[in-house]
C-alpha cells in the first residue's frame, strides 16, 4: 500500500520533470542567476573566468548615472500617461459600444486588433506615418490650416508624446473589452431604479457605471502598470532611446548596457530595480485596492 | 511492480529527450572528419559571414564546393547587427552549432572575439599551407593579437563620395578629385536647389564629418591621443562638426533628427533624385547599379573622400571582413585551406557585390570592369576607376578600451550639438570628459 503511494508520488513528479526542467532551465535559473551577477562586472564572453566580485558598486553607479535617471524619467512619465488615458478611452469606447448596437461586432474587432497585432509591425507603420515631412499625419495637419506641425519622433519634445499615442492606440482595445465584460455584470435594475428616480445618463454613468467597474479598473490598471513600465519595443524600433535620449526607457537601457556595452552585471542590476519599483508599485495597489473595495 | 516498471522507463524517455535537446548535434560533421583531412569523409566546414548569400558568398562557396568534393563549406548568414553578432559570440561561446570560420565585420567585433579567446592563432597554418601574407595581403594590413596573426581581411573597403553626374554638369562642376570638407560644403551648397537637397551622410555615429576630420588629422587610433586618453576635443573634430552643422542649419542636408527616424539611406537620397552627392563607399555599387529598384536617367560618378586638407588621401575605409578560424574548430586543417583560397582568388566572385578584395596583385582596371558590368551608361567608368585605385592611408585601429561606449558617446554629443541644445565648446569638452571616464573604467 505504501510502496504503491510512494510509487504514483514518484511517478506523478516524473510527469511534471519535462516541464518543471524547462521552466528551472529557461526561468528559474536565469532569475536566480541575474541575482547574484547584480554583484559582478561580467564580461561574459570570457566565461567564468570573466567574474569580479564589485559588491555594491552597480547600485552606487546607478543613481549617479544620468542616462539611468532619465530613463526612469521617462518610464514615469510613460506609465502616468498611458495608464489613464487608455482607461478612460477604452471604458468610454465600452460604453458606446454596448449602447449603440450598429456593427458592435465588427466595431469591436476593429478596436481590439491593434492589441493582438505584432508590436514591431505597428511600431514600422506608425514611424512611416509620423514621417515629419511626407507623412500622412503631418500632410493632414497642413491641409487643417497647421503650418509648422511637430516634428514626432524627429523631434525631442515629441518623439515621447508620438509613442506614447501610439502605444494608447494599442491598449485602448484591450481595455474596452474587459470594460465591455464588466459592463455586461452590472445589473439593469439599478439603471432602471435610477432612471425612475429621474437621474440622467450622465449621473447613471458616474453614479452606477464607474462604481460597479472598479474591480474592472483594479485588473486594469495594475497589469497596464506592469506592462507600460516594460516598454521597449515600440521604442527599440521607433526612435532607439534618441533623439537626445528624449526617449530612452529602463528596458532599453538594459539592453544597451548588456549587448551593446557588455556590462552584464550593471545591466543586471538596472533590471532588478525595475522589478522592485514594479512590485512596489503593485503592492502599493493591492493594500489601495482593499481599503476602497471596502466602500460596498 | 508493474508501475515501477512504467515510471522507469518514462524517466529514461524523459532523459533522451532533455539529453537530445542539449546535446551538441551543430558539427556533427566535423567530428567525423575530426581525425584529419585525410579521412574518407567529406569534412563539412560552417562559415558564417554578414552578406546575403545571393550577394556573392552563394557563388564564392559554390565554385569551392565543386572543385573540393573533399572540403564541403556551408554559408550561414548572419545580420551584421547586435543581435546577429550575439548571435554569433554565443554560438563561439557555448560550442553549440558553432561555424568552423567566421567573419567579423569592423575592428570592434573582431578584437572582443579575440580577447574571448575566440579566434585560433594562424602562424602555424600559415607556415604549413606557406601562405604568403604580405605578398598577398601586406603584412601592414593585419594587426597582430598576442604576437600570432588571428585573422586575415578579406575586404578593402574604400569610402568615396558618389555625385549625380547630372546635377553635377548642370552646375558647370569637374568631378572632384583632391578636395577638402570645405570645398564639400561649397559644392554642396552649389548643387542645392529646392528639391534636390546639396548633400546627404547617414546620420550616425559610423558616418560623422567630425569624425572624419579627426581621422585624417591621426588616421591611426584617430579616438585616442598619444597619452591614451581620449583625442576628441581635438580642433579636427570641431572643424568636421561645425561643418556638418552648417549643412544641416542652411538646408543643404536633410535635418539630422529628421534624416534619423526617417532611416534615411544615402543610396535611396542619391538615386531617387533627393540629394546631389552622398558620402558612401564600395558598398553602396550593389544598388547604384539597381536601375529596377531605382530607376533613373542620370549617371553617377565618383569623388574621393574629402580631406581635412588636401594632398593626404586619408580614407576612412580600411580593411575589413576578418576572416577566423574558431579556436574550437575541429577542422583547422580545412578551414585554413578554404581560408587561403578566398583570400587569392574566392574573394573575386564577391566583386560584383561592391566588395573590393584585399588581393594586392588584383588588376585595377579589371576590377572596375567587374564592377561596372553593363552598367556603364549609368556608372563614369573613369572617375571609379580612379578612386579605386587611388593611393590611400588607411584608418587602423589598434586600441580598444572602452570603444563602443565612446563611439556612442561622440554621437551623443555631437547629436546635442546639431540640435542646438548646445555650443561646440560644451560638445567637445563633455565629449572628452565622458570618453576619458569610460576609457578609464574599461582600464580598470
Amino acid at each position: 500500500m505504501n510502496r504503491n503511494k510512494r510509487a504514483e508520488t514518484i511517478a506523478g513528479y516524473l510527469f511534471i520533470l519535462p516541464n518543471f526542467l524547462g521552466v528551472f532551465v529557461l526561468v528559474l535559473f536565469p532569475l536566480l542567476f541575474s541575482l547574484v551577477m547584480v554583484f559582478t562586472d561580467w564580461d561574459y564572453l570570457q566565461g567564468f573566468a570573466g567574474v569580479t566580485w564589485v559588491g555594491l558598486d552597480n547600485f552606487v553607479k546607478l543613481f549617479s548615472d544620468e542616462y539611468f535617471l532619465k530613463s526612469l524619467e521617462n518610464n514615469v512619465i510613460f506609465t502616468v500617461v498611458t495608464v489613464p488615458c487608455s482607461m478612460v478611452i477604452g471604458l468610454v469606447v465600452a460604453v458606446v459600444l454596448n449602447k449603440f448596437v450598429y456593427l458592435k461586432n465588427l466595431l469591436r474587432v476593429l478596436f481590439f486588433l491593434p492589441y493582438v497585432s505584432s508590436i514591431v509591425a505597428i511600431s514600422i507603420v506608425w514611424t512611416v506615418l509620423y514621417n515629419s515631412t511626407d507623412g500622412p499625419i503631418n500632410a493632414a495637419l497642413r491641409s487643417l490650416g497647421i503650418s509648422h506641425p511637430p516634428g514626432w519622433l524627429a523631434d525631442p519634445q515629441w518623439a515621447l508624446i508620438a509613442i506614447m499615442i501610439m502605444v494608447i492606440w494599442t491598449y485602448t482595445g484591450y481595455t474596452m473589452v474587459l470594460y465591455m465584460a464588466g459592463l455586461q455584470g452590472i445589473s439593469k435594475d439599478l439603471y432602471e431604479a435610477a432612471s425612475i428616480d429621474g437621474a440622467t445618463n450622465l449621473r447613471s454613468f458616474f453614479r452606477i457605471t464607474v462604481p460597479m467597474l472598479k474591480p474592472t479598473s483594479f485588473l486594469i490598471s495594475v497589469t497596464l502598470m506592469i506592462s507600460t513600465f516594460q516598454v521597449f519595443a515600440a521604442v527599440a524600433v521607433m526612435t532607439k532611446g534618441g533623439p537626445i535620449n528624449s526617449t530612452t526607457v529602463l528596458a532599453y537601457r538594459i539592453y544597451i548596457e548588456a549587448f551593446q556595452n557588455y556590462k552584464m552585471g550593471y545591466a543586471a542590476a538596472m533590471s532588478w530595480v525595475l522589478f522592485l519599483i514594479i512590485f512596489v508599485i503593485t503592492i502599493v495597489q493591492w493594500q489601495g485596492q482593499k481599503r476602497w473595495q471596502n466602500h460596498f | 511492480m508493474n508501475k515501477w516498471l512504467k515510471s522507469s522507463a518514462a524517466l529514461a524517455l524523459v532523459s533522451t529527450m532533455v539529453l537530445a535537446g542539449c546535446g551538441n548535434n551543430g558539427d556533427s560533421g566535423s567530428d567525423a572528419a575530426g581525425s584529419g583531412e585525410a579521412g574518407k569523409k567529406a569534412v563539412t566546414l560552417k562559415l558564417w559571414g554578414g552578406v546575403p548569400e545571393e550577394n556573392g558568398p552563394k557563388a564564392v562557396v559554390d565554385k569551392w564546393n565543386q572543385a573540393h568534393p573533399d572540403i564541403q563549406v556551408e554559408y550561414v548568414r548572419y545580420v551584421n547587427d547586435d543581435t546577429g553578432n550575439t548571435k554569433l559570440d554565443t554560438a563561439l561561446m557555448t560550442q553549440s552549432d558553432a561555424p568552423d570560420l567566421f567573419f567579423s565585420y569592423g575592428e570592434n567585433n573582431l578584437y572582443r572575439r579575440e580577447n574571448a579567446g575566440m579566434t585560433a592563432p594562424l602562424d602555424d597554418l600559415i607556415k604549413q599551407y606557406n601562405f604568403n601574407v604580405d605578398e598577398v595581403i601586406g603584412n601592414d594590413n593585419v594587426i597582430k593579437y598576442n604576437n600570432q596573426i588571428h585573422y586575415l581581411p578579406g575586404y578593402k573597403n574604400i569610402d568615396f563620395v558618389v555625385l549625380n553626374k547630372k546635377a553635377l554638369d548642370e552646375a558647370g562642376e569637374q568631378v572632384p578629385t583632391d578636395w577638402t570638407w570645405d570645398d564639400f560644403a561649397a559644392l554642396a551648397a552649389k548643387l542645392n536647389n529646392g528639391a534636390m537637397k546639396g548633400a546627404f551622410v547617414t546620420p550616425g555615429a559610423d558616418l560623422l564629418i567630425g569624425k572624419f576630420t579627426l581621422v585624417d588629422s591621426k588616421p591611426n587610433d584617430s579616438f585616442y591621443a598619444e597619452d591614451g586618453t581620449s583625442n576628441f576635443n581635438n580642433p579636427a573634430m570641431q572643424k568636421g562638426l561645425e561643418i556638418q552643422k552648417q549643412l544641416y542649419d542652411n538646408g543643404i542636408m536633410v535635418p539630422w533628427a529628421e534624416a534619423l527616424a526617417n532611416k534615411l539611406d544615402p543610396a535611396n537620397e542619391l538615386l531617387s533624385g533627393k540629394a546631389a552627392m552622398v558620402y558612401g563607399g564600395a558598398w553602396m555599387m550593389r544598388d547604384l547599379k539597381d536601375t529596377t529598384k531605382y530607376p533613373r536617367d542620370f549617371p553617377v560618378a565618383f569623388a574621393p573622400a574629402p580631406q581635412l586638407e588636401t594632398g593626404k588621401n586619408v580614407n576612412n575605409g580600411g580593411m575589413n571582413d576578418f576572416l577566423s578560424i574558431n579556436q574550437n574548430s575541429s577542422s583547422k586543417d580545412a578551414a585554413f585551406q578554404f581560408m587561403a583560397w578566398y583570400l587569392t582568388e574566392g574573394n573575386m566572385d564577391m566583386v560584383p557585390g561592391g566588395r573590393i578584395p584585399t588581393n594586392m596583385s588584383v588588376d585595377f582596371g579589371q576590377l572596375t570592369k567587374l564592377i561596372v558590368g553593363d552598367a556603364t551608361n549609368i556608372i563614369d567608368e573613369a572617375s571609379l576607376s580612379n578612386v579605386l585605385k587611388g593611393n590611400y592611408t588607411f584608418a587602423t585601429r589598434i586600441k580598444s578600451e572602452g570603444y563602443s561606449q565612446i563611439n556612442n558617446v561622440m554621437k551623443e554629443e555631437a547629436e546635442k550639438f546639431f540640435m542646438n541644445v548646445q555650443t561646440i565648446d560644451k560638445t567637445l569638452s563633455t565629449m572628452k570628459e565622458r570618453a576619458d571616464k569610460a576609457i578609464q573604467e574599461a582600464q580598470q
